[in-house]
């Protein structure tokens, strides 16, 4: 007789930090130091809940072919109700790039060590995950770097990709003057692991912890997934 | 490094902006900014004058006041690489392209431990970001190159000009901008 058993989901994580100043010099208020460190402590969340495999791409190490291989590495990898969580944290921008109508539209960046990877790249890259991969996006940057914000002219997502920002469109994310509040804010929400509420419950924690004029973003590229969002963070 | 294309094409304005370029390389009078780059010169063991770096001053309004003064010295021991390929005569639609084709050069002059060749100085200010920023000073590095040949058309000459924090301090603001170069 055949048993037929179902795969347990698989997480992995891809967390990149990119610090172009000196780290040490930018520590702040809760010891941690800089982008890079941000990334690092992501990376450990993404450990202590389970992941099968988590890679940092540090510094010089995240460039945009490294990074870009990473992420399609992963979905190659992912099936149906795996996780994989991306986080970016460093500077952003936005870029001027040329729309499906040959007009230029403002696209957001995450400044990987070598270059700008805006977003219709990160979206065309997500694009590649199979229906019903969960994606947990976490964008640590200044106004950019925030996949889905053109995603009218590109290739539909199939995979469930849930975005969390640091700030809005037109704000920066280091409004007050501390690298990487945004990941503090995440981390002091997630209290070491004991947060036990859904994706919404954690992004409005998240939003109590931070300043009036730095508003974190929520919201879906792709099909909106109930039982995704209705997960505790993190769960594999 | 060589000076010569500095000293023979001083007056520099800038057209393309991008980031926080869009902030900082601004004529507080609404025009296109300008600035011409001024020699400041020391006699060596020898008794030679030589420049050894450049003071920068503008028409009134052409610039924001924090670059007033502003004095730029040559660092540097790698020669800036060409771009990939040569740039259309700058028009505002062209911003895409220059966007793309400036991005790894201006991602090389970001960077605290960069090697290229350039003139670089520090300019004070305070940002607009908070209530906290804006009693906060802030220093950026100011980067420039000078790109031969990079631009079709009657100047193929570029000036690029990158603006990224400086250690030490904590505000984290990037940008950009170039235009061309002229005689006086």
């Amino acid at each position: 007789m055949h048993r037929i058993v179902a795969a347990p989901p698989v997480g992995r994580a891809l967390c990149i930090g990119v610090s172009p100043a000196d780290p040490v010099r930018y520590a702040n208020g809760n010891g941690r130091s800089g982008a890079e460190a941000d990334a690092r402590a992501l990376a450990g969340v993404a450990a202590a809940r389970g992941f099968a495999r988590t890679t940092l791409l540090l510094g010089a190490d995240a460039v945009r072919t490294s990074v870009r291989a990473k992420i399609d590495e992963a979905a190659r990898t992912s099936r149906a109700g795996d996780l994989f969580l991306l986080t970016f944290s460093g500077h952003g921008g936005q870029k001027k790039t040329v729309g499906g109508n040959g007009s230029g539209v403002l696209a957001g960046a995450w400044s990987l060590y070598d270059g700008s990877f805006i977003d219709p790249e990160i979206h065309a890259a997500l694009s590649a995950f199979k229906p019903r991969v969960r994606v947990l996006v976490i964008s640590d940057c200044c106004n950019g770097g925030i996949p889905g914000a053109l995603s009218c002219a590109m290739l539909p997502l199939a995979a469930s990709v849930l975005v969390l920002t640091a700030c809005q469109s037109d704000q920066y994310a280091d409004a007050d003057g501390l690298p990487g509040h945004f990941t503090t804010a995440v981390l002091n929400a997630w209290k070491c692991g004991t947060f036990a509420g859904t994706y919404r419950q954690f992004h409005e924690t998240i939003l109590a912890g931070m300043p009036s004029y730095q508003r974190p973003g929520y919201y879906w590229v792709g099909p909106p997934d109930a039982r995704f969002e209705a997960q505790r963070p993190f769960t594999v | 490094m060589d000076l010569t294309n500095w000293l023979s094409t001083p007056i520099v304005t800038i057209d393309f902006r991008e980031n926080y370029g869009k902030e900082l390389l601004v004529a507080s009078d609404g025009s296109q900014p300008q600035f011409e780059l001024v020699p400041k010169c020391l006699a060596n063991g020898f008794g030679e004058e030589c420049v050894v770096q450049f003071g920068l001053r503008f028409e009134k309004g052409r610039m924001l006041p924090n670059w007033t003064e502003l004095l730029l010295s040559p660092l540097g021991r790698i020669a800036v690489p060409p771009l990939d390929r040569k740039l259309p005569p700058w028009s505002p639609d062209k911003e895409p392209e220059y966007a793309a084709a400036l991005d790894p050069l201006i991602a090389a002059l970001s960077r605290a431990d960069t090697s290229l060749e350039r003139l670089e100085a520090q300019l004070p200010l305070f940002i607009d970001h908070s209530p906290e920023s804006k009693r906060g000073l802030t220093i950026d590095r100011v980067r420039m190159v000078y790109l031969e040949n990079a631009v079709g058309g009657d100047n193929p000459n570029l000036v690029v000009v990158v603006l990224s924090y400086l250690d030490g301090y904590r505000i984290k603001q990037n940008g950009a901008g170039s235009g061309p170069p002229k005689p006086r």
